[in-house]
């Protein structure tokens, strides 16, 4: 499937940007990979129609930086954070930087290759419509109090135990909640929470 | 010839001589006539021998030739001169009695010209023919006496020589004796027997520091000491008892004689002159002997007295002792010994020592000793025994070779000091150290786990989209064979990536007895360095290493120390993250000091360390940071010190923090 749009790849590491690139390949998908954030500045002009996959862990700049990099320069392209941290603190700032997709390495490369795809078929905005909103507003109606004292604690990047300080609650209490939270919201990752969490922020909006 | 025989057995005229045949008495008569000559040979008995003469010169030839004796001479009437030759035979010396016969009325008249001749002896006598009767018994009478007087001027005479040769002879001797006694180095006195000295040599007055005039007469006792004296008596009035063995008596003399004097006396009986009983003293002044013997015993006795001592030290001492010979076989024993080990100093003599090592140990005391000791070197040993009843002691052992200068290795002294209990606590210490090591690295690997996580995430990354795309491209049959080949071997590079973490991350949160392996520390340093490459990238924080190549080894737990150095650089990361970013600097370095400490400084250039807080940062439970158990430090510092090593920290010039530990190196 040749759509003419390029998967571009910034990740420091080779095994990783070969794996990636292989991977599009196999599914009919042009890449390019970048070694360092710098290098994708530097060959920005020369870029076509595609999405970034942007490592947030790298020296010098890293993925969350170069995504206000590119906001500055007024680059229009569609952005999958890939991160090998499963920090909501980073998928909140992610998100908040207009990333269309956050994914945690290690990656499940299916559920990556479908992402991926949304983007290229510009299906990511579709995901922000009012139907996905609605459900993400039904499915945080269902949190209990506590449960969603403890989302907003996560999604405002705070740690279990800065959250179980705050409300007063025991650590264990908290983890409790965060896998409940993940089971009402129908969330298969920390990102998934922070997505829904987000979707439901703009619709209040 | 005895005078005894000479004389006439009684009632009985027969002269004897010592055969005991009759004795003739040779009688001469001389122009005596006829008559005379009958009338006395037949008066007389065989007893005379009488030998007629009628001429004076033949008289005189015969009694110049005749050998036997002639005892009596009778002249005739008929001589003319009687007299002269009375006189004669008395000038010739021959001592014989003259019968001179004379007429009755010329008897007086003779008698008194004899008692006038001046050459005439008085054995010259005139007898009156008158009385011719009377002459034979007379003449036997004189001839007797002739006899008697001959035989006892011979006696006389023999005695009178050896007198003569006896007092010649007697001088000499006397001096021999007298300068001997003088010049022996012995005293010698002569007592009688109530001790009173009769006589003393020299050398004797010398010995008892006496004058002959003090020593004369005086008792000898009383140039002995008070408490001396009885024995001395003794000694003296029991010379005399007959066959009596006598043995030499010492004497302490010092308070006489006013010196340190000890003399050896013997006591002989003696008899002097007037046969009266006596004692010969022989003095012999022992002195440098007796003193000789004093010290020798004062030697001996300090000897036995210092043998006692040590024997007794050696006995009652705490540590157990162990003699052994050049073959390790134990000869001695203490008390300690049977103590510690249970078993009688009987039941180990003549074993080996080896016999009694834990087997844990065998290999290595083996070794020990057969490797010689160094001259001065000290060593000490940490050995396992098993006792009597099966248990296991560990003593610290210092044996002492014993080398003789001419016989070479005697043997070896051991002293065991009992560090069972010592062990006991220091293995409880230890496993706590270890126990809070483990729960420590456990607690890092949880403070690391976003790191570590990531790091995993890499290959499973790679591993996921490539296997994907091989999966895919063999589905849709797109691709090729070697680009698939080439995916899969990645594949397989960064399983065994993921796996290299995994084991390392396993290894550093085992749970396991201290080892004690050969560890490089430039090596650990790249380990651990490597083990916080991500966390390091991610602070973008250059690690700048200065490791000081061809450093010698260390023993010890290579994750123990893998720990330290963990601990360290991840302190400093941490405290280098409110460090501007373009001035963060870590630095590791390795060197070796002079005292063959190997050195590792972790050196940052973070907030430092308060001098506030450098006292307390190795205490336990002592943190700075919000989320810390401070553990960290106090269980680093105990591992470096389980390793023989220290660790510090100072506020370096770059008013950073600089750590350093220290581990001691061993020989290649």
């Amino acid at each position: 499937m040749d759509t003419g749009q390029t998967v571009y790849i910034v990740d420091d590491e080779e095994p990783v940007r070969k794996a990636l690139r292989f991977l599009t390949k196999s599914v009919g998908l042009k890449s390019e990979s970048f070694e360092t954030a710098a290098a994708l500045l530097d060959a920005l002009e020369r870029l076509g129609p595609g999405c970034l996959l942007l490592d947030v862990c790298m020296p010098d700049m890293g993925g969350l930086e170069l995504q206000l990099a590119l906001r500055e320069r007024k680059v229009e392209i569609p952005v999958i954070i890939v991160t090998g941290h499963a920090d909501i603190a980073i998928a909140v700032q992610a998100m908040k930087n207009g990333a269309s997709d956050f994914v945690e390495k290690p990656i499940d490369s299916e559920d990556l290759l479908e992402r991926i795809q949304q983007c290229l078929s510009n299906e990511a905005r579709s995901r922000c419509n009012v139907e996905s909103r609605k459900q993400a507003v039904e499915r945080l109606a269902s949190l209990s109090r506590r449960e969603r004292q403890v989302m907003e604690g996560l999604v405002a990047g705070k740690r279990n135990k800065q959250i179980a300080d705050e409300l007063f609650i025991s650590f264990r209490t908290v983890e409790l909640h965060r896998a409940s939270i993940k089971v009402k919201l129908k969330a298969k990752s920390l990102s998934d929470i922070v997505r829904i969490a987000l979707l439901a922020e703009n619709l209040d909006q | 010839m005895a005078i005894e025989k000479l004389l006439p057995r009684s009632g009985s005229a027969v002269i004897t001589d010592q055969e005991g045949t009759e004795s003739v008495g040779n009688v001469i008569l001389l122009s005596v006539g006829p008559g005379v000559s009958e009338l006395l040979t037949v008066a007389d008995m065989e007893q005379l021998c009488f030998h007629e003469m009628t001429s004076a010169n033949q008289m005189f030839y015969e009694l110049q030739l005749l050998k036997s004796a002639t005892d009596a001479l009778v002249l005739g009437v008929q001589l003319k001169e009687p007299v002269r030759i009375a006189q004669r035979i008395n000038s010739m010396g021959k001592d014989i009695p003259i019968v001179i016969l004379t007429e009755p009325e010329r008897h007086e008249h003779l008698k008194q010209a004899l008692k006038f001749a001046p050459f005439v002896s008085n054995d010259v006598m005139p007898w009156s023919t008158g009385e011719l009767e009377e002459l034979p018994a007379a003449l036997l009478e004189t001839v007797r006496r002739t006899k008697t007087r001959r035989s006892y001027r011979g006696s006389v005479a023999a005695a009178q020589k050896r007198l003569v040769e006896v007092r010649r002879e007697q001088p000499q001797i006397a001096r021999y004796f007298d300068s001997l006694l003088e010049h022996v180095p012995i005293g010698v006195l002569n007592v009688d027997i109530q001790g009173a000295v009769l006589g003393l040599n020299w050398r004797a007055g010398q010995i008892l520091n006496i004058t002959e005039r003090e020593a004369l007469g005086t008792s000898l006792a009383d140039f002995f000491p008070a408490a001396e004296r009885q024995v001395l008596k003794d000694t003296i009035a029991q010379c005399v008892a007959p066959a009596r063995q006598r043995s030499p008596e010492v004497f302490d003399i010092s308070k006489v004689v006013g010196t340190v004097r000890f003399v050896e006396l013997v006591v002989s009986s003696m008899v002097d002159r007037s046969g009266r009983l006596g004692a010969t003293v022989m003095l012999q002044d022992v002195t440098a002997k007796v003193r000789a013997d004093q010290d020798r015993s004062k030697a001996e006795e300090a000897l036995r007295t210092s043998e006692q001592r040590y024997r007794e030290l050696v006995q009652a001492m705490s540590e157990a002792l162990a003699l052994t010979d050049d073959q390790h076989r134990i000869t001695f024993v203490n008390d300690s010994f049977c103590r510690m080990f249970g078993y009688t100093s009987d039941e180990v003599a003549n074993k080996h020592l080896l016999d009694f090592v834990h087997d844990d140990y065998r290999e290595a005391i083996h070794k020990c000793m057969s490797n010689p000791q160094k001259a001065g070197e000290v060593a000490r040993y940490e050995t396992a025994w098993l006792t009597k009843s099966g248990n296991k002691i560990y003593t610290l052992t210092s044996p002492k070779q014993i080398i003789d200068p001419e016989k070479g290795y005697l043997g070896c002294l051991g002293v065991f000091t009992d560090i069972t209990e010592r062990k006991k606590i220091e293995g409880r210490e230890r496993k706590h150290m270890m126990e809070l090591a483990h729960v420590s690295r456990v607690t890092t690997m949880g403070e690391m786990s976003s790191q570590i996580a990531h790091e995993l995430a890499q290959p499973l990354t790679a591993i996921a989209g490539l296997s994907t795309g091989c999966i895919k491209m063999l589905k849709s049959n797109t691709g090729d064979r070697d680009e698939i080949l080439g995916s899969l071997t990645d594949i397989r590079e960064q399983a065994s990536r993921a796996r290299e973490i995994i084991v390392r991350l396993r290894d550093f949160v085992r749970n396991d007895e201290m080892q004690h392996i050969r560890i490089e520390l430039n090596e650990l340093v790249r380990t651990v360095v490597h083990l916080v490459e991500v966390e390091s990238r991610w602070h973008s924080l250059p690690v700048k290493l200065e490791l000081c190549e061809s450093l010698p080894a260390t023993v010890g737990d290579r994750i123990l120390v893998e720990q330290v150095m963990l601990n360290l650089v991840h302190n400093a990361i941490e405290a280098l993250q409110e460090t501007e970013q373009h001035k963060r600097k870590l630095t590791i370095r390795t060197s070796m000091t002079e005292a063959r400490m190997l050195q590792c400084e972790v050196v940052d250039c973070g907030p430092g360390i308060s001098d506030q807080d450098l006292e307390q940062i190795f205490q336990p439970f002592f943190t700075t940071k919000p989320a810390g158990m401070g553990m960290g430090l106090a269980i680093t510092r105990s591992i470096v010190e389980a390793h023989g090593g220290q660790l510090s920290a100072w506020r370096n010039e770059q008013d950073g923090a600089t750590f350093r530990f220290s581990l001691p190196a061993v020989n290649n």
